[in-house]
């Protein structure tokens, strides 16, 4: 199904009722998920530079910014974010290396973790952390080449799980009281032990700035594809009034946690088992109840085109 | 277009709102008082004494002491006391012209007496504490942290920050301490390898009544930070480590201990010491070490761990004396066994004394043991750091004098 995304296969799948339950199950979710996180960097913001201002005003800010983002145009966000997705990358690199010298290798000890159960099992469902595979089930249709659909998941895939374990594998190392207690600003904790010889110090001020244009970016992707979903569901032509509302939409789920501990549990327990469900169960059950009715229809086709050609062979020797 | 024109004009307002609004807010140099170190003393009346060092840049040099404060020619002491430092901080604001900052604290001092109370939680208040950078030194301070800081004037160095940024490089000159940040201390409080340990400082030329005797003779690597006799000038004076156990100060190493706690945990960059000569009782030869590296192994006999620290020195000869000639197969070979026995006494002096004394594994062994364990609950179980205590030890020094040529050659 060439140039086909998650919400066409769920048409196929189950007809106009199953797409419009896609495309809320995933806006609701990306939604949750946008809304959870940007409080999250918020507050650390708030925490670090900003201590007199709401931070629902931070969250203002940054909602706007990805809206005006996405009122110029999708082509405008790419173009954008492939820049800042390079300094994304070479940041998480810059900071591994810079790390290097302090890493105690032997943090890795014990080998077998918390136990065998905690590793292979428990630990399995931290494969949510792959929750950005989600876009793979909607970038189909903006690929030039649909060709090359293969080779960007592979890589996408691939990419992910490297910087993944680049950045686990700096802080693991890095800090005893990771495996000891609860660290929710460890990335930024690690950041601010990097030094560059005496002269450049507080590096971290300057990831802080890389972050913010990573989350501006991530913003705007989000409410793009949200508002290509709905437009695509029900048919509306306007992406305006749908910026606009999934804007308010983020910002107000930002509003529902009132202290830290509603947002670990909203990151932890929510945003962890919602995204196994939608993306590992329910958007893989859709594309292979898809691909059996494909092969089905397929084999039926077939059969029938062979019955067609026999038909025509005994009319032509009757 | 239109709503094109009507987001320009809300972005315009924006920013002209965040840029006119909170103006008399802004942090400004004026408004802000730099914090260069904080001292905390047991308090008479509170739990705690906190002094504050702050940098005046608009100093005129004079010197000048009021109740509660006084000055030298770059800063100004500030001492308040209160419960805790969040208290003390804003206590201290409400009688500064100024916003007390925090973002160029170089020291945060303890006196030794409240390092015997613990300092754990000071320690989880300083990490919560945005503006205190990971990279604070801490020092655990022989005198009263607010004698400390009121004599620790800058002898070379106007400004005193500075000052304190410097004084901890001597490890890379002397190894007789290391530089002890935040960020490693509470690494290592909160580690399941070893125990915390902090740079022990103090003032020379205290005064009798500050310190203990200060009469003994000792080698001069010996010395720890009270022990230093240049009584000529009040400056302070970093000489050895001050051990900890959990949160709570033990004991002490001396500047020679440190050495080998260096070369131990690998961290050594280099040192001068003196050793006995071999050609004359009465003399000592200076060695300059540029290197040194120790293969450390732990293996659990009896459940208790057996410790096996194989260390290799290289080194340059400094001394030479009118009779002797290093030069020699015999002679250098005779002073690399002189090094290696001086050394194998004082690294199974060091080591015995972490363990049995302090019981406190500042050298990260347990990092060597933890692969002996295949589950965290195994290692946690196994309890490292009270299991230090039966800790046996094996070492072994192998010295290399890579060069005895001196600049002038003495001959026999």
């Amino acid at each position: 199904m060439l140039g086909k995304d998650i919400l066409d296969v769920s048409e196929y799948v189950g007809n106009k009722p199953l797409q419009i339950i896609t495309s809320i199950v995933y806006s609701l979710y990306l939604i949750f998920v946008s809304g959870i996180l940007i409080l999250n960097f918020s507050e650390l913001l708030r925490l670090i530079y900003f201590p007199n201002a709401a931070t629902p005003l931070i969250i203002l800010i940054f909602l706007l910014v990805a809206m005006i983002a996405n009122k110029l145009g999708f082509k405008n966000i790419v173009k954008s974010n492939t820049l800042v997705i390079f300094v994304i990358l070479v940041t998480v690199v810059v900071i591994f290396i810079a790390s290097l010298d302090k890493v105690e290798y032997q943090r890795i000890f014990p080998i077998m973790g918390f136990g065998v159960k905690e590793t292979f099992i428990t630990g399995s469902l931290n494969v949510f952390s792959f929750g950005g595979l989600l876009f793979l089930y909607l970038i189909r249709p903006n690929l030039k080449e649909q060709k090359d659909f293969k080779k960007v998941g592979i890589i996408s895939i691939i990419l992910s799980a490297i910087y993944l374990l680049l950045s686990v594998t700096s802080l693991l190392l890095l800090f005893p009281f990771l495996t000891t207690g609860t660290e929710t600003l460890s990335v930024y904790m690690s950041t601010r032990t990097i030094e560059f010889g005496k002269f450049f110090e507080r590096a971290d001020a300057l990831f802080i700035l890389v972050w913010i244009f990573t989350f501006l970016s991530y913003l705007s992707v989000i409410i793009s594809y949200i508002t290509k979903m709905n437009k695509k569901t029900f048919g509306v032509k306007n992406s305006s009034p749908i910026i606009y509302i999934v804007g308010i939409l983020i910002f107000l789920v930002s509003l529902i946690p009132k202290d830290s501990s509603q947002i670990l549990f909203a990151e932890n327990v929510i945003y962890k088992y919602s995204a196994l469900i939608i993306i590992f169960v329910y958007s893989f059950l859709i594309l292979l109840i898809g691909y059996f009715k494909k092969t089905r229809f397929n084999l039926k086709n077939k059969i029938r085109a062979k019955r067609f050609l026999i038909n025509v062979n005994n009319q032509n020797t009757n | 277009m239109k709503a094109r024109k009507f987001l320009i004009l809300l972005l315009g307002i924006l920013i002209i709102l965040f840029s006119f609004s909170n103006s008399s807010s802004i942090n400004s140099i004026d408004e802000l008082a730099y914090v260069v170190a904080i001292g905390f003393d047991v308090g008479q009346n509170n739990d705690l004494t906190i002094s504050f060092q702050i940098n005046s840049p608009y100093s005129s040099g004079s010197e000048e002491s009021s109740e509660g404060s006084s000055s030298g020619s770059s800063s100004t002491i500030n001492t308040v006391e209160c419960n805790n430092l969040d208290i003390g901080i804003s206590l201290l604001n409400s009688y500064l012209s100024k916003k007390v900052n925090m973002t160029h604290c170089k020291y945060l001092i303890f006196s030794e007496e409240l390092a015997g109370q613990g300092i754990g939680e000071y320690i989880y208040s300083f990490k919560n504490n945005i503006e205190i950078r990971p990279t604070c030194n801490i020092l655990i301070s022989k005198c009263s942290a607010k004698y400390f800081l009121e004599n620790s004037k800058p002898v070379i160095d106007e400004v005193s920050v500075k000052y304190f940024g410097l004084e901890t490089s001597s490890k890379k000159n002397t190894s007789y301490t290391e530089p002890i940040t935040l960020k490693d201390f509470f690494c290592d409080l909160s580690d399941t390898f070893g125990s915390p340990y902090a740079i022990l400082g103090s003032i020379s030329g205290l005064e009798s009544n500050n310190v203990g005797d200060n009469s003994m003779t000792l080698n001069d690597n010996e010395y720890t930070a009270k022990e230093s006799d240049d009584n000529s000038q009040k400056n302070i004076e970093n000489l050895g480590l001050a051990v900890f156990k959990s949160d709570k100060l033990v004991g002490e190493i001396s500047g020679l201990e440190t050495i080998c706690h260096l070369i131990l945990s690998n961290n050594f960059d280099n040192a001068t010491v003196d050793i006995p000569s071999p050609f004359d009782d009465s003399n000592y030869i200076s060695l300059y070490i540029y290197k040194a590296n120790s293969k450390n192994t732990v293996e659990l006999v009896n459940d208790n761990p057996y410790i096996k620290c194989d260390v290799n020195l290289k080194m340059r000869l400094l001394t030479s004396s009118e009779h002797s000639n290093y030069m020699t197969d015999e002679n250098k070979a005779l002073i690399e066994d002189y090094v290696n026995s001086y050394f194998l006494a004082h690294i199974n002096d060091y080591l015995y004394k972490t363990s049995k004394e302090f019981n406190s594994d500042i050298c990260k062994f347990g990092k060597y043991a933890v692969s002996k364990f295949l589950t965290w609950n195994e290692w946690k179980n196994y309890d490292w750091l009270n299991k230090y205590q039966n800790a046996f030890f094996s070492a072994n020094v192998n010295s290399h004098l890579s060069s005895s040529y001196l600049l002038t050659e003495t001959k026999s």
